[in-house]
């Protein structure tokens, strides 16, 4: 049986954090960078974080989707320059709006309804904070979630998408539930960054750094926990909020 | 440990608890530096309330940050001498019987075990669907992982955040 051979390779840089890529040809090389976490850039890095090898047998669609949501994840968890919070993220008025939640906490419907309704994208999967607490574009295509759970990449979020950091306006930890009401209390700086760090990734690895980055971001802004009903209900309310962030 | 507005947060590295302290507790918690009597902790934090509520306070404060393990070991004393000691909070306040009064409040909130150090835990509490077995688990379709079932065999990896309780262990 003979090596596999990797003699295509390429290594790219991901908020700060270096990973090389090796496939077995071009065309599958190019498919691993397609499906890359958004806004990698070439690197001439030559020590690496990590290296990812795919060779073209057996599902190779299988391999990509693993190799697309190991990398993102591994990024978020050790980028050295920002700190990834699980949440949506849109703006209006240059000032963004947060919705922590993990996968299938229907914040990415919010989302939607929120772009509908005139919001700027900037991310439906993390919330890509700096350490002075603004939050950065994480523009991956909008997903949708098919019957088998798979993310299906929609089409691309038309018009408005947020291409500089912003800070944070509001902080959305609702909760949907179905038939339910808009109904939300405000919590407290040190509340919203307790409550936020339970969607942070790098947290228990890096709690110091995540804490200051939460803090800085957080204290400015205002944090809202409850139960929200159907997402144009939630848009209703959060338009109503609005006035309190703007310019 | 970080302070915001007026309230702490700190972060065990042991338990991988957050501590979140309001004002109150705070101002206790900062104040407790061995050379203050309760009576002069009270004076902070209550000073118009009358000698007994504010004692009362003041030892729930106390009680809550012992159990937290934020006070040296044998400050406060045993049941003799702290008569909220080992109490929920809900059962100082019952005791004391404090009512209308804002009573010092400590949260907790637990991070996600070690070993998902990695994020890629879900939440277990469904044998299969939607949050079932994390990256790693034997599986025989999508719907028995949190992410996808790759090759038909084993979960690969997910974004779900969460505890895992009921997970299956990785495969050696």
């Amino acid at each position: 049986m003979g090596e596999v051979c990797f003699d295509r390779a390429a290594t790219i840089r991901v908020f700060g954090t270096p990973v090389a890529l090796r496939a077995s040809n071009d065309a599958l090389l190019q498919r691993m960078l397609d499906v890359s976490p958004p806004l990698w850039r070439p690197s001439t890095a030559r020590r690496v974080a990590r290296t990812y090898e795919l060779r073209a047998s057996g599902d190779v669609d299988e391999a990509l989707a693993a190799y697309a949501a190991d990398v993102k994840m591994f990024i978020a968890e050790r980028s050295p320059q920002r700190v990834f919070v699980h949440a949506g993220v849109v703006a209006f008025d240059d000032r963004a709006i947060v919705i922590p939640g993990k996968s299938f906490s229907g914040k990415t419907t919010l989302v939607r309804a929120l772009l509908d309704a005139g919001a700027t994208y900037y991310s439906d999967e993390y919330a890509v904070l700096d350490r002075r607490g603004r939050v950065h574009p994480y523009p991956q295509p909008l997903g949708v979630r098919t019957e088998d759970k798979r993310r299906q990449i929609a089409t691309a979020v038309s018009s408005r998408i947020g291409t500089r950091p912003i800070p944070i306006a509001l902080v959305l930890l609702t909760e949907h539930r179905a038939g339910s009401k808009w109904r939300a209390t405000r919590l407290s700086p040190a509340r919203a960054v307790l409550e936020v760090s339970q969607h942070t990734l790098p947290f228990m690895r890096d709690p110091a750094r995540s804490l200051d980055v939460l803090s800085a971001a957080l204290a400015p802004a205002t944090t809202l926990r409850g139960t929200r009903g159907d997402a144009s209900d939630a848009v209703r309310a959060i338009l109503r909020l609005r006035k309190a962030f703007a310019r | 440990m970080r302070t915001v507005e007026n309230e702490t947060l700190v972060y065990d590295l042991s338990s991988h608890d957050t501590l979140c302290l309001d004002q109150t507790l705070s101002t206790v918690w900062s104040h407790c530096d061995g050379t203050r009597s309760v009576d002069d902790l009270g004076q902070l934090i209550a000073p118009s309330e009358g000698t007994a509520t504010r004692r009362d306070l003041t030892w729930i404060a106390l009680e809550q940050l012992r159990a937290k393990g934020l006070l040296l070991d044998g400050t406060l004393g045993d049941a003799s001498v702290n008569r909220f000691h080992g109490l929920s909070r809900r059962e100082m306040i019952r005791q004391a019987g404090v009512i209308g009064v804002l009573v010092p409040t400590l949260l907790t909130m637990a991070a996600a075990p070690a070993s998902s150090a990695a994020s890629l835990v879900c939440d277990c509490s469904a044998a299969t669907g939607l949050d079932a077995r994390p990256q790693g688990c034997a599986c025989t379709s999508n719907n028995d992982c949190c992410g996808v079932c790759i090759g038909g065999v084993s979960c690969g990896p997910t974004s779900n955040i969460g505890t895992h309780a009921a997970c299956c262990p990785p495969p050696p």
